[in-house]
């Protein structure tokens, strides 16, 4: 059961980035609700869904984290949550097994051919999270530039995985 | 098309957390209002959270193989102790699944987590409350600003923000920020309320009313309606809310309403009302003169109503019937209730005078107690009391339609509303009428089902003339 939990990773950490707005801390916040997880491994009912268990979970990780930042949660906040949540509920689903293993080799191998100076601006988006401005002072491009340059790429890598994937299968 | 559409570059932003506030207001409605978008949502989030792992991933190997750029350097310097934290978080977890001596001691530790949690939630909230319940009765749900629900709140509790939920025709609610500006929402309503130095509030659907201080220069109070959004500088103003319209009562000051549909606004000054719905114009006519006789003209519609109304047909009039609802007070008991709004935001005022009776006409399927009840604030938009009259079981054979009349002597203050009555008018007479209800109290579920088909206020100078039909 807990290797179906971990299965779940990725949406998991989706799920609280989305709340969070910070990779790195919703990472942190879905390696504590892992802790609990195991915790509370005997309450977990047969027959409901794994990830929307787990999702609950971090839901109240998410939000001991913001009380742990002192963040205020503006009206702003409180209703974007709300709508994220149901937003989750109703079209959030768990990838079947192997899946997750599949996707990733096909994004690794989509990855690999991006050429050089694109997967620089890919990763200070995505790994190092500078804002459009940020990154076309790195990389020497203007912020429109920055903007076009992302929606290529990632419409690039995204349909090369589903040509993988339907490959593969 | 080579950019992100206006949707996905808000998603995108949002998930670095560079949205402003009205940015993510308009992404929360965004997502309310339209399923594709909340479909797209989910979508795009877990496109991005894929890109960043795999980056991440494909980074940390050529972290290991000494391949990583000298310009990441920097940031790993600032991040160095974070991600060391994340790996060994990350072997715990490989050790958890392998070692069991390590399981017992992940246990221990998510022991220790579980009561962290515990104690957060149960942590009280006076050190960063904004406001005080004074004043309540029905079945309320408060929704707090760390998720946690509570069905039990009290007169004096201190609350955070959070979400109020009046979920029943009877329910009434009346918080005290800070400042001393009070809100109000009464029947089926739902509010959600801040106070970050600017007081916001959205109500979702019901009434709502308030009494606001002067605020702080550049800082009115907000409220968001589903259609409208109000801007209040200190006044006394009644707000009605439903999924396509806005309806203000101004008592006193001035209000601005801003139109979401197409951005007019309009300033509403003292004893003005305004419509605001997306085919009328943004015009505030006065406050009409108030009335003394009222009818539920449940043959109009469902509007206003709770219960379930049924149409006109050959052989019955329209009619309303009464549904379950468990009173958070007293669980054992099942009440069958149903009501009506009377004086809407976009009606004339229906004030009570001494000497008005109520008609009610309807049907109950075996002898029971019928229990009708008044919903009353005074003409500043303030709470004027619940009041109660009650006619015994033996009025009410079951077997035919009945008509019971109720006496505004009859009338007392709610049970429920009993321990205020210093403060509140010991008679309703005067005051505006806003809801009345009707129940029965069944301790076997669906032994008595009731129905009504009219209620109506007559006014003391039609009593001789109506009793000599």
């Amino acid at each position: 059961m807990l290797k179906a939990a971990l299965d779940c990773r990725v949406e998991l950490i989706t799920y609280a980035r989305s709340l969070l707005g910070d990779y790195t801390a919703a990472d942190d916040v879905v390696q504590e609700a892992m802790l609990v997880v195991t915790k509370k491994f005997a309450e977990f009912r047969q027959g409901t869904s794994m990830l929307a268990w787990c999702r609950a979970i971090v839901r109240i990780e998410v939000l001991r984290s913001k009380h742990r930042q002192q963040r205020e949660r503006s009206l702003a906040d409180r209703l974007l949550d709300d709508a994220i949540d149901a937003a989750f509920e109703d079209f959030q689903l768990a990838r079947r097994s192997g899946e997750a293993e599949y996707w990733r080799e096909a994004l690794h191998g989509c990855l690999q051919r991006v050429p050089k100076r694109g997967r620089r601006v890919l990763r200070a988006r995505f790994v190092d999270e500078l804002s459009y401005q940020q990154i076309g002072e790195r990389v020497g491009m203007t912020i429109e530039a920055v903007r076009k340059t992302l929606f290529r790429l990632k419409k690039q890598v995204r349909s090369c995985v589903e040509i993988s994937l339907r490959t593969a299968q | 098309m080579n950019q992100d559409s206006p949707l996905d570059e808000l998603i995108e932003r949002h998930l670095r957390g560079e949205l402003t506030d009205p940015e993510k207001e308009r992404l929360a409605e965004w997502l309310d209002s339209d399923l594709d978008a909340r479909k797209k949502f989910v979508e795009l989030a877990q496109w991005d959270t894929r890109f960043a792992d795999a980056l991440r991933e494909a980074d940390a190997v050529a972290c290991e193989t000494g391949a990583v750029i000298p310009e990441r350097v920097m940031i790993r310097e600032h991040r160095s102790e974070n991600a060391f934290q994340r790996l060994m978080l990350a072997a715990s977890a490989v050790v958890i699944v392998v070692l069991a001596a390590s399981l017992f001691y992940q246990q221990t530790r998510a022991e220790r987590r579980i009561a962290e949690i515990i104690e957060i939630n149960q942590l009280p909230v006076r050190d960063v409350f904004i406001a005080k319940v004074i004043g309540l009765s029905g079945s309320l749900v408060w929704t707090g600003d760390r998720g946690q629900i509570e069905r039990e709140v009290r007169v004096g509790a201190k609350l955070a923000g959070g979400t109020i939920e009046g979920t029943a025709p009877d329910s009434w609610f009346e918080l005290e920020f800070n400042d001393g500006s009070t809100i109000m929402i009464s029947g089926n309503s739902m509010l959600t309320f801040a106070d970050h130095g600017q007081k916001s509030m959205r109500l979702k659907e019901g009434n709502f009313s308030a009494n606001v201080v002067s605020q702080p220069a550049g800082k009115p109070m907000l409220i968001h309606t589903p259609s409208a959004r109000i801007e209040v500088l200190g006044t006394q103003f009644e707000v009605e809310a439903g999924l396509s319209f806005t309806t203000l009562n101004v008592s006193q000051g001035r209000v601005r309403v801003k139109r979401l549909s197409d951005g007019s606004s309009v300033d509403v000054p003292a004893k003005h009302r305004l419509v605001a719905t997306a085919d009328r114009d943004m015009l505030p006519v006065r406050v009409p003169d108030s009335v003394h006789r009222w009818q539920s003209q449940l043959g109009l519609g469902p509007q206003g109503t709770y219960g379930n109304w049924t149409p006109a047909t050959s052989g019955h009039a329209a009619h309303l019937k009464a549904i379950p609802m468990v009173p958070a007070e007293n669980p054992k008991v099942t009440l069958y209730m149903l009501a009506k709004c009377v004086s809407r935001a976009a009606s004339s005022p229906v004030i009570l005078q001494p000497g008005s009776r109520f008609v009610v006409r309807g049907r109950v399927s075996s002898a029971a107690g019928v229990y009708f009840g008044i919903a009353m604030v005074h003409p500043n938009g303030e709470f004027g009391g619940k009041f109660r009259a009650d006619k015994p079981a033996a009025d009410f054979d079951g077997q035919t339609d009945f008509e019971a009349e109720f006496e505004l002597s009859e009338f007392a203050l709610d049970p429920c509303v009993r321990d205020r009555k210093d403060e509140l008018p010991d008679k309703p007479e005067g005051l505006i009428v806003t809801a009345v209800w009707c129940f029965t109290v069944d301790r076997k579920v669906g032994a008595t089902a009731l129905e009504v088909t009219e209620i109506e206020l007559i006014p003391p100078e039609e009593n001789g003339a109506r009793r000599g039909r």
